[in-house]
C-alpha cells in the first residue's frame, strides 16, 4: 500500500496541457523587440584548411547588421568535458567535417540572414580525409587535431581479475566482432538560442539546453567575460536525449552578435542542421572474446572498442569510460579487460546520447550471450540468472550496490513475455528474446555535480519552489514538485516552481546521466524539510509539544500518535508569523552525491554512481521471410526504478526508450558518404513512428534505494540499453540468425535468409 | 502543386544544399513576416474559373505555377531557392474538388485531398483500393492539405495514388487555352516530374469506371515503416476470374516507385490472361513484373531489393485479390 499522498501517484505532467495545447513557449517561440535573425554558414568540406574568409559580400548585403568568421571570435576553445576542449565556436584554422561552422550572419530578417551567407566567400585548401575510425588509427592517416597526432583522442584500459589465466582455464571462449550505427538523437525541437544584452553588459541566453548551469560556464570561457555576465534560461524544451548538453555555435553565435550590435538574437538550427551539425550516437567497433566455464559461468570477458567519434571530443573521455563502467554490471565478472579509443575522423560529431556510449556495447555482450547460450546448450535466461550480480555483493571493481533486482527482473521479463512457452517453440519466422543491462543513477566523483533547492512556504499557504533541474521533456518539474508536496504534506497544485535559470535558480548540474530525480529531488526534499522544520518549531511552541513529534499531511500539522491534535497548514503560518520569527519560511537544501569510496574515473577502482538501476527488455518479433521486415509484436521491460515517485512519467520514460531502442535495432542509421550525410531528414532517416509501437508491458520491479529521495533511481535512460539485442536475440530465435552489426534492415534480413538457404 | 513528396529520382541528399553553398536566392516580395521565408513569388491569383487560371498561365508564359495544397511546390521552392512570378491557387474554383458518380464513371476532381478520397463514400463502394491508396499518403497534414491534382502533376515514380487509377484505366481531363482534352493515364506521366501538360493547363479532373461487380482490386504499399514514408513498391492489381474454371479474365497491374514514371506491368498481364490461377502462374506473373520494373538504388533501398520486393508484393496483392473473389457472393 501507498504510505504516500503525493509521490507514487500517476499525476499528469504539469505543464501537459500547455503542451498539448500549443500554449507551451519555446525558445523559437520567443521574440523581443528589434530581435535579429542569425544563419552560420557551414563547410561544404569535410576537411580543409581556411585560407581566407570574404565577408565583404555579406556585409554589404541588404538587412545585414553584422557579419563574422572565426578570425572575430575570442580564441577560446569550448567543450562538454573540460579535459577534452578541442573546439572553437566558429572554425578559425580549419574544418573537420562537413557542416562545421565557418561564419555568420545577422540580419533583420531570416531571409536577408540566409541570402547574406550566401555571399560570403571562403576560400580552402582542401586536405586529405579519413572516415573510418580503425584508418584513423594507422599511422600516416591524415592528422584533424594536431594536438592528437593518432587521431585517438581519449582512451581507457581497465583490467580486474588475472583475464590471461582466466581464459587459460575456460572451457570454451567466444570471439565475435560487432558494429554499431551513427544515430541522430532526432529531438523534435531543434537547436535554438535567443540572446539578449543589458545596459551594463550582462548576457541574457534563452536556449534549448540540457544543462543551463554548464552551458553558463561554457559560454562565458568562449566569449572571455565572467561567468557571472551570463545569465541562462531555459525555456520548455522539446527534447534532448544527450544532444543539449553541448554548447553549440548557436548558442555563442547569438550571444556575441547581441553583445556586437546591442540587439536582441535569434538563432534556430534547421532539421538538416540538426543531423549534419549538432552530435550522434558514435558507431563503434567491437571485439569481445568471452571465456566460459562448462557450468555456465561467465569467466572472463575483454573488450577492444574503438568508437568513431567525428571530429570532434565532446564527451570523449566520459563516453568510452562509460562504455567500461556498465559493462561491469548487471553480470558477475570477476576478470575483465577493457580497452577503448575514441578516435577522430572527419564526420559529424559523436556525443552523449541516451545511454550514452553503454547501448553499442551491451548489444556487443547481449548478442553474444544467445549465441554462446546456443552453442553450450543453455536456456539464455538460465545463463543470465546464473551470471546475474546482487546486491550488497562486493564487485571486483569496487562499485558500491546497494539494491539491485535485476534477478528479478529477468524473471519477470521472461514471464511477461511468455518465455517458457516460446523460446525455441515458436513457428519459423516468430521468436522471442531478451537482455539484461544496468545504469547510474547520475554520476559520483565528478567536478560540478550538487544539486540545490530553495523551498518558500508562503502566507497563503502554497509553496514556491526554486530549482535548477532542467526539465526537458522528461517531467523533471513535476516529479520534484511531487517530492516536496509530499515532504510538506500539501497537495501538488499548492506547489509553484520556477526552474532553471541561472539568475534565479541554485546551481544544478543540469540533465544529464539519469541524476535529475536522485540529486535535484534529494536537494528539494532537503530544502522543504528545513522550511518545514522551521514552521513546525513554532507550531510545537504554541501547541506545547516536541517539534520531533509533528508531522504534516493533508494541509494540517499534528501530532503524530494523536492526528487530532493539530492545526491546518494556514493556521502553522500564522502562528509562526505571530511568534516573532523572521519571515518568510525559506528552506535551502543542497545534495550531492556521496563519494564512499573516491575515485578518479579513469584510473583507479571505486564507486561510480550513488544508486544502480537493474533491468531486462524482452521482445517478441515476427519476420516476414520474404520481404525481411522485422515486426516487433511486443515488448516488456522489466525496470528496477527504485521507488517511482510518478508511475505514469516512469512509464513514458521506459516506452520512449524502448521506441528509441527499436529504431536503434532495426530503422536508424545515419548514412554518410565521403562525410556527407546522405538522409539529413525525418523522411529520409525514417525514425519509427507510433504506427510501429507495438504493445509495451512495463514491468515495475521496486526496490526501496537508500540514497534516492523516497527510495527513487534512475528510470528511463538506462531502459535504452537493451531493447536492441533484446529484438535482435528474438530475431535470432525466429530465423536463426544472429546479426552482428546494426540496423537490421529487410535488406539484411533477406541477404541473410538467403545465405542461410544456400548453406 | 501537389501532394508533398521529394522525386524519387532525386536523392534529397545529392540536392546541393543552400546553407552550404552558395546558391541563388530571391527575395520575397510578398510577405515580410518572418516566419514565411523563401518560397517567393510576386503575386498569388485565387482563381474562380480553369477558364482564368489558363489565361494567367498562358500570359505568364511558363514563369508561373498552379498550386493547390503546395505541400511539394513550396517544399520544392524553398529547398531548390527558386521563385516565379506567380501562383495560380486552383483550389476555390467551384466543383474541383467533387467526388462524384454517374453513369458509371467516378469523376474525381482535381483538387480534392486524399482525405476527401480516403473518405468519400463513393470510392469506399466503388473503388476501395483509391481510398486504400489515399489513406496511405504522407501524414494527416499532408492528407488534409494535398490534392490528387498535385499527387499526379508532381510526377514522383512514388505517387501513391497513380498505382490504382493505372488499374482502373483512368482518363485525365485536362483544360488548355485551346479547350478541353483527355488524356489516358497510362500516357500522362512522361517523365520523373514530368507529364503531358504544357505550362498553360491544368488538371481537371479524373475520370475512372466503377469497379466491375465481379472483380476485385486492391493497394499495397511498401514502406520501411508504416507511416510518414514513401513507398519502396507500391502495387495496385486489379482481377477479375472466370469462377468456374478459376482462369485470369481481367488482370490489370499497377506499379510504383520502380521505374521513372509509375507504370502498368504489361508483360505480366499478357502472361497472365486466359491462366489458371494458381501458385505457379501467380509466381510467374510476379517474375515477370519484376523484369518490367527498372528500380533505383538510393539511401532508403537498393535498386535489388526494389526489384525483388516487386515480385512479392505483386504477388501478395493477386493474392489477395483473389482471396477476395473468393469471399464474394456473385
Amino acid at each position: 500500500m501507498n504510505k504516500f499522498n503525493v509521490v507514487g501517484k500517476r499525476e499528469p505532467m504539469l505543464d501537459a496541457l500547455d503542451k498539448a495545447t500549443g500554449r507551451a513557449r519555446f525558445t523559437d517561440d520567443l521574440s523581443l523587440p528589434g530581435m535579429l535573425y542569425g544563419k552560420i554558414l557551414r563547410s561544404p568540406l569535410p576537411h580543409a584548411k581556411i585560407l581566407y574568409v570574404d565577408l565583404s559580400g555579406a556585409e554589404k548585403a541588404t538587412g545585414v547588421k553584422a557579419a563574422i568568421s572565426g578570425k572575430d571570435i575570442p580564441k577560446k576553445k569550448y567543450g562538454i568535458v573540460p579535459m577534452a576542449k578541442d573546439e572553437y565556436a566558429l572554425a578559425i584554422d580549419k574544418v573537420r567535417y562537413i557542416g562545421d561552422e565557418v561564419a555568420a550572419v545577422v540580419a533583420t530578417s531570416l531571409d536577408a540572414a540566409e541570402e547574406a551567407i550566401s555571399k560570403i566567400h571562403v576560400d580552402y585548401e582542401e586536405l586529405p580525409a579519413v572516415f573510418d575510425p580503425l584508418e584513423a588509427m594507422k599511422p600516416g592517416a591524415p592528422i584533424i587535431h594536431d594536438e592528437v597526432p593518432n587521431n585517438v583522442s581519449a582512451t581507457i584500459r581497465k583490467e580486474f581479475g588475472d583475464v590471461e589465466k582466466a581464459f587459460a582455464q575456460s572451457d570454451f571462449i567466444f570471439e565475435d566482432t560487432f558494429e554499431t550505427q551513427a544515430v541522430n538523437h532526432c529531438p523534435l525541437e531543434p537547436q535554438a538560442a535567443l540572446a539578449m544584452v543589458d545596459h551594463s553588459g550582462k548576457v541574457t541566453l534563452w536556449s534549448s539546453t540540457q544543462i543551463p548551469f554548464f552551458l553558463r560556464r561554457n559560454l562565458a570561457t568562449t566569449l572571455d567575460i565572467p561567468e557571472s555576465m551570463v545569465r541562462i534560461i531555459k525555456p520548455k524544451v522539446g527534447g534532448g536525449f544527450g544532444q543539449k548538453i553541448d554548447l553549440y555555435a548557436k548558442d555563442f553565435c547569438a550571444a556575441f552578435f547581441a553583445m556586437k550590435t546591442k540587439r536582441p538574437v535569434k538563432f534556430v538550427y534547421e532539421r538538416e542542421e540538426v543531423f549534419t551539425s549538432t552530435r550522434q550516437r558514435h558507431p563503434m567497433h567491437i571485439q569481445l572474446k568471452t571465456g566460459m566455464k562448462k557450468d555456465g559461468t561467465i569467466l572472463a570477458q575483454q573488450f577492444k572498442v574503438v568508437a568513431d567519434g567525428g571530429a570532434y571530443n565532446s564527451t570523449a573521455p566520459l563516453m568510452i569510460t562509460l562504455a567500461c563502467f556498465f559493462i561491469m554490471l548487471p553480470y558477475r565478472i570477476e576478470n575483465l579487460l577493457f580497452e577503448g579509443f575514441h578516435v577522430y575522423t572527419n564526420k559529424p560529431v559523436g556525443g552523449a546520447m541516451r545511454g550514452h556510449g553503454i547501448p553499442q556495447v551491451r548489444f556487443a555482450v547481449e548478442a553474444q550471450l544467445d549465441t554462446i547460450a546456443e552453442k553450450m546448450g543453455i536456456d539464455p535466461l538460465d545463463l543470465r540468472l546464473k551470471n546475474a550480480f546482487q546486491a550488497g555483493e562486493p564487485h571486483p571493481a569496487k562499485l558500491l550496490v546497494q539494491s539491485c533486482g535485476f534477478s528479478d527482473t529477468l524473471i519477470k521479463a521472461a514471464e511477461e513475455i511468455g518465455w517458457k512457452e516460446k523460446r525455441g517453440k515458436l513457428p519459423f519466422g516468430r521468436g522471442v528474446g531478451l537482455a539484461g543491462a544496468s545504469f547510474p543513477s547520475g554520476v559520483s566523483n565528478m567536478s560540478h555535480i550538487s544539486s540545490g533547492a530553495v523551498v518558500k512556504i508562503e502566507r497563503d499557504g502554497a509553496i514556491t519552489l526554486l530549482t535548477g533541474a532542467a526539465d526537458i521533456g522528461q517531467g523533471a518539474e513535476t516529479v520534484i514538485s511531487q517530492i516536496v508536496a509530499e515532504e510538506l504534506g500539501v497537495s501538488l497544485k499548492e506547489i509553484r516552481i520556477t526552474a532553471a535559470d541561472t539568475e534565479i535558480t541554485p546551481l544544478d548540474p543540469g540533465t544529464f546521466g539519469s541524476g535529475v530525480t536522485l540529486r535535484a529531488g534529494n536537494a528539494a526534499r532537503i530544502a522543504a524539510q528545513v522550511a518545514k522544520e522551521k514552521l513546525f518549531e513554532a507550531v510545537a511552541e504554541k501547541m506545547e509539544v516536541e517539534a520531533r513529534d509533528l508531522e504534516a499531511k493533508d494541509h494540517r500539522i499534528f501530532v503524530k500518535a494523536n492526528p487530532e491534535k493539530g492545526m491546518s497548514l494556514e493556521e502553522a503560518i500564522k502562528v509562526y508569523q505571530y511568534s516573532d520569527r523572521p519571515m518568510p519560511i525559506i528552506g535551502r537544501g543542497s545534495y550531492q552525491p556521496p563519494a564512499k569510496e573516491p575515485t578518479t574515473l579513469l584510473k583507479e577502482d571505486g564507486n561510480f554512481s550513488p544508486a544502480y538501476s537493474f533491468m531486462t527488455q524482452a521482445a517478441e518479433v515476427e519476420v516476414d521471410t520474404r520481404t525481411g521486415k522485422v515486426k516487433v509484436l511486443k515488448m516488456v521491460t522489466a525496470h528496477d526504478c527504485g521507488r517511482a515517485i510518478n508511475p505514469m512519467l516512469v512509464e513514458g520514460q521506459l516506452e520512449g526508450s524502448v521506441v528509441g531502442g527499436m529504431g536503434q535495432a532495426l530503422y536508424e542509421e545515419v548514412i554518410t558518404e565521403k562525410g556527407q550525410v546522405l538522409n539529413p531528414s525525418f523522411l529520409d532517416y525514417g525514425i519509427p513512428t507510433a504506427m510501429e509501437v507495438p504493445p509495451i508491458t512495463s514491468v515495475e520491479v521496486e526496490t526501496n534505494d537508500p540514497e534516492g529521495p523516497f527510495g527513487a533511481k534512475e528510470s528511463g535512460e538506462g531502459t535504452q540499453l537493451s531493447p536492441a539485442p533484446a529484438i535482435i536475440n528474438a530475431i535470432y530465435d525466429a530465423i536463426g540468425v544472429s546479426f552482428n552489426s546494426l540496423p537490421v534492415t529487410p535488406e539484411r534480413v533477406l541477404e541473410a535468409l538467403q545465405k542461410k538457404d544456400k548453406r | 502543386m501537389g501532394v508533398g513528396w521529394p522525386r524519387n529520382d532525386v536523392s534529397q541528399a545529392v540536392l546541393k544544399r543552400k546553407t552550404f553553398q552558395k546558391g541563388k536566392v530571391m527575395r520575397d516580395p510578398v510577405s515580410k513576416s518572418h516566419l514565411w521565408k523563401k518560397p517567393c513569388w510576386e503575386k498569388y491569383f485565387r482563381v474562380k474559373t480553369p477558364g482564368e487560371a489558363v489565361q494567367i498561365l498562358e500570359e505568364l508564359q511558363g514563369e508561373s505555377r498552379v498550386i493547390a495544397g503546395g505541400t511539394d511546390l513550396l517544399a520544392r521552392m524553398r529547398q531548390e531557392g527558386f521563385g516565379v512570378k506567380a501562383l495560380v491557387d486552383i483550389t476555390c474554383i467551384p466543383g474541383l474538388g467533387e467526388i462524384r458518380s454517374e453513369d458509371g464513371l467516378i469523376r474525381l476532381g482535381a483538387v480534392a485531398t486524399p482525405k476527401d478520397l480516403s473518405q468519400s463514400s463513393v470510392l469506399r463502394e466503388k473503388a476501395f483500393c483509391l481510398a486504400q491508396a489515399a489513406s496511405q499518403i504522407g501524414t494527416p497534414q499532408i492528407r488534409n492539405l494535398g490534392t490528387l491534382g498535385g499527387n499526379l502533376c508532381n510526377a514522383s515514380p512514388a505517387a501513391d495514388l497513380a498505382p490504382p487509377l493505372l488499374i482502373f484505366e483512368a482518363k485525365a481531363k485536362i483544360a488548355g487555352g485551346k479547350g478541353e482534352r483527355e488524356v489516358p493515364l497510362d500516357s500522362f506521366f512522361t517523365g520523373p516530374g514530368q507529364t503531358v501538360l504544357n505550362p498553360s493547363e491544368i488538371l481537371k479532373e479524373i475520370i475512372i469506371p466503377e469497379l466491375r461487380l465481379d472483380a476485385s482490386a486492391t493497394f499495397l504499399k511498401l514502406g520501411r515503416r508504416k507511416a510518414a514514408d514513401l513507398a519502396l513498391v507500391s502495387v495496385a492489381v486489379l482481377l477479375a476470374m472466370d469462377r468456374k474454371e478459376r482462369t485470369c479474365q481481367l488482370i490489370r497491374i499497377g506499379l510504383g516507385s520502380v521505374a521513372p514514371t509509375p507504370i502498368r506491368a504489361k508483360q505480366a498481364e499478357a502472361f497472365l490472361i486466359g491462366r489458371r490461377l494458381d501458385d505457379r502462374s501467380i509466381q510467374e506473373a510476379a517474375q515477370s513484373a519484376m523484369r518490367e520494373s527498372q528500380p533505383i538504388s538510393d539511401v532508403r533501398a537498393s535498386s535489388q531489393y526494389r526489384r525483388e520486393m516487386v515480385g512479392v508484393m505483386v504477388e501478395r496483392a493477386i493474392r489477395k485479390c483473389l482471396e477476395q473473389l473468393e469471399g464474394k457472393d456473385v
